[in-house]
């Protein structure tokens, strides 16, 4: 009976949050809007994140490159070989997994901090072959999209960009939902939670932690080519910044990793903070907005390891004892 | 986690934001507390600066300005904040003396909207949203030309106006953009500037260039630039073959001996750097080192070579580099520039030193922003309709025309009637080292001092 009621209370909370978020551009004002997309980018790509970070416990500090591997890829596609990015973001996507399962494949056998060193080191890496091959990535100079339509997943009004971001951010959880009771998802938990008692129930600990690099780099990739196909430019030096991949952990760490909803969370709170913050401060004092920023993410992380959706969830279940 | 930590956590939170918030002052309030201030300092001075050459400005402003908001997208912290608190300055000063009406004909007031990008493509995009919101009726911006690319696609779509002063990639006045326009050359002019340059100069001292050797940094900067050098080369140097090419990563270089060594070896006429200032000073220091030096070593696209640590870190070194160069306060020696040395004087005033490239591009692209503002404004534009009056700003950019002499401080005019909205009199001057000074050497007619070509070797100076 408990559980029923709570079942129809979430699905209650869910469509109305879902109507929300599908009407909010006909009610706010563009600003705001525009804002609030880019939480919905964020959050996704710290959805994406998630996978090998919050599930498989792999710190990864290097998530823009597999945003940079997307995000080129749909684009040389678009504009070298007219391929419409509807298409091309399943492309940027393998493109950028395979990347992600060969920083796994040559950093995920050991133990320690080396996937996370491994993720740096790969995402220079990246940054300088996208600088080497002129030929194909226009080199420093990047490649600009000069195609136009919605075919192309180019919009003339913001509000088109928003509905994109806003799906694909439930995309990510419902994937995320789908993928924690997962066989496979079960099995990085259990890797991320003892790695002998994983071996021990059959579980192929290297694999498994290889193929959980390759999904979340994958969903990265597509998200890539989502930020590619609203900023419309694309250069190595301005796209592959360890701000973005540090970023991009920071906001699943600060919502709550290894849950469905700490992409979410976190990006509605840091996106917005980070974005008022610099429009508070950035005409003055530049930089003060950062150093900000910085503490609030240091309290946090600090203060409330699992997260803010950790925290809201401890203190629902204390509330709610019997309802377990 | 118990309670004593909690409220420890929340009260340091409270009292950084504070602290954060007094120190700074809110949003748009402490732009014109800075213009101010800014404004005391200056007008103390007023007296001497106004009697030399701009008409005395009574101190009385008529009664009631219209106020417009201008919009300012710069990068002020990471890694361009040195250039973006620069092009700051500039801006400044220009809103400062249109408000103290040292331009008579431009009679509103013009309050700053600063925003800062942080050299971020998404930050620049959203603050360019929050400061139309704001009402500004228009942007100058944004500095970098990656960060200005999609910050003015973004304006092209809300129907803002957005000036460029100072971003130099070809793109972003190739798009058509009804809204966009970039007082400043691009960075082929710079290209095609630099190799007209030594053309000119090589030819009135009689030396006929028979190699070149093109060296770069490999960012969008120096890829750009030595492509337009490529392409303009034979126009210029129609029996010059490019006897050796090379790029580096400039934030990484450490030595330059082996790039120098084989270049020595080819001993060409002309040397093309397009560098940053690290490398631009390490490589003369290996040249040196090498015992060589080329008839030409020229800094192009007013890079490295053209800032003033260039020289206090060389030293007599310096000397005969010729670097392209924007602006320099040698051009107020010349006739038909000395009127605006009044410019440079409050600058001097605000800030103990002459202005540079960047202050005085964007305090020339700010001014013509200030001239199309005040025309729309005299073709009864209502600036409380912000829409139609952004419009407005818009058409009157479309019809500026300056010629060179009215247009501040620069040896080139302004037009923007042209389709693309790419200002085609933009110009870069050349200067070049002499007795540890930027002289203008080019344009010829407003250069006050002739060039040394060829350069004397190490041994002879």
């Amino acid at each position: 009976m408990g559980l029923e009621l709570k079942f129809t209370k979430k699905l209650i909370i869910a469509a109305l949050l879902l109507i929300i978020g599908a009407i909010f551009p006909l009610f706010a004002d563009e600003f705001l809007v525009s804002i609030l997309m880019q939480a919905y980018l964020w959050a996704f790509l710290a959805m994406s994140w998630d996978v090998i970070g919050g599930y498989g416990g792999q710190f990864s500090l290097g998530h823009a490159a597999f945003l940079a591997l997307g995000a080129y890829t749909s684009t040389i596609l678009l504009q070298g070989y007219n391929v419409s990015p509807w298409v091309g973001m399943w492309a940027a996507g393998v493109v950028a997994g395979a990347a992600g399962a060969l920083v796994g494949i040559a950093s995920l056998r050991l133990k320690g901090p080396f996937f996370a060193l491994g993720t740096i080191a790969f995402a220079e890496l990246v940054k300088l072959l996208l600088l080497y091959f002129k030929g194909i990535t226009g080199g420093p100079l990047g490649i600009l999209i000069t195609k136009s339509g919605p075919e192309n997943m180019l919009f003339e009004t913001q509000t088109p960009y928003y509905y994109l971001m806003f799906v694909l951010m439930l995309a990510g959880i419902l994937f995320l939902k789908w993928f924690e009771s997962s066989r496979f998802g079960i099995g990085l938990v259990a890797v991320r939670e003892d790695e002998e008692a994983a071996e021990g129930v059959g579980i192929n600990v290297y694999r498994t932690k290889v193929i959980g690099a390759a999904i979340s780099a994958f969903l990265t990739g597509i998200g890539g080519t989502i930020y590619a196909q609203w900023i419309h430019f694309i250069r190595p030096d301005i796209l592959v910044k360890l701000e973005y991949s540090t970023q991009i952990a920071a906001i699943d760490v600060v919502g709550g990793a290894g849950s469905p909803y700490g992409g979410l969370i976190g990006a509605l709170i840091l996106v917005p903070l980070s974005l008022y913050l610099n429009a508070l401060f950035g005409g003055m004092i530049a930089g003060l907005s950062l150093i900000l920023y910085g503490v609030v993410l240091l309290i946090v992380v600090v203060m409330i390891p699992g997260g803010i959706y950790g925290l809201l969830r401890r203190r629902l279940r204390r509330k709610l004892p019997d309802q377990r | 986690m118990d309670t004593k930590t909690w409220i420890l956590a929340i009260v340091l939170l409270i009292v950084g934001l504070l602290v954060g918030y007094f120190a700074a002052g809110p949003g748009q309030v402490k732009t014109v507390t800075t213009t101010k201030m800014v404004e005391k300092t200056v007008t103390v001075t007023k007296t001497v600066a106004s009697t030399t050459s701009q008409p005395a400005q009574t101190t009385t402003a008529p009664a009631k300005k219209v106020e417009v908001k201008v919009g300012i997208l710069l990068p002020l912290s990471g890694g361009s904040a040195f250039s973006g608190q620069e092009d700051l300055r500039g801006i400044q000063l220009a809103a400062l003396h249109i408000n103290q009406s040292k331009y008579p004909n431009i009679k509103f007031t013009m309050k700053l909207v600063i925003a800062d990008t942080q050299t971020k493509q998404d930050v620049a995009v959203t603050e360019l949203r929050r400061l139309a919101q704001e009402g500004v009726v228009a942007i100058i911006g944004a500095y970098n030309s990656a960060v200005t690319y999609p910050s003015a696609a973004e304006a092209e779509r809300i129907g803002l106006p957005y000036v460029v002063p100072e971003s130099v990639s070809d793109k972003i006045t190739a798009q058509g953009w009804k809204y966009v326009f970039r007082t400043c050359a691009n960075a082929s002019k710079y290209a095609y500037d630099t190799l007209w340059a030594m053309a000119d100069i090589a030819k009135a001292n009689g030396v006929e260039v028979k190699s070149v050797a093109l060296i770069y940094e490999n960012s969008d900067f120096g890829v750009t630039t030595t492509e337009g050098l490529k392409k303009y080369l034979s126009k210029f140097f129609p029996n010059a073959k490019i006897v050796h090419e090379e790029s580096y990563p400039a934030e990484e270089v450490t030595s330059m001996d082996d790039m120098v060594a084989k270049l020595k070896a080819e001993n060409p006429d002309i040397v093309f750097h397009v560098a940053y200032l690290k490398d631009a000073v390490l490589f003369v220091q290996t040249m040196k080192k090498l015992n060589w030096y080329p008839k030409a070593y020229v800094g192009a696209g007013a890079g490295g070579q053209t800032r003033v640590e260039f020289i206090q870190q060389l030293g007599a070194d310096a000397n005969y580099v010729y670097t392209q160069t924007e602006w320099q306060p040698d051009f107020l020696n010349s006739k038909a520039l000395g009127k605006w040395a009044w410019i440079n004087d409050d600058f001097k005033k605000l800030y103990g030193r002459d202005m540079v490239g960047s202050s005085a591009l964007n305090y020339v692209g700010t001014y013509v922003l200030a001239v199309a503002i005040q025309k729309a404004l005299d073709s009864g534009a209502n600036p409380n309709d912000i829409k139609a009056f952004r419009k407005a700003v818009r058409d009157a950019l479309e019809t500026i025309k300056i010629p060179a002499g009215e247009l501040p401080l620069m040896p080139w005019g302004v037009d923007l009637t042209v389709p693309n909205h790419q200002n085609p009199e933009a110009a870069v001057a050349m200067a070049q080292i002499l007795e540890g000074k930027f002289r203008v050497v080019w344009p010829i007619e407003f250069a006050p001092v002739k060039a040394v070509f060829p350069a004397p070797s190490w041994g002879k100076r």
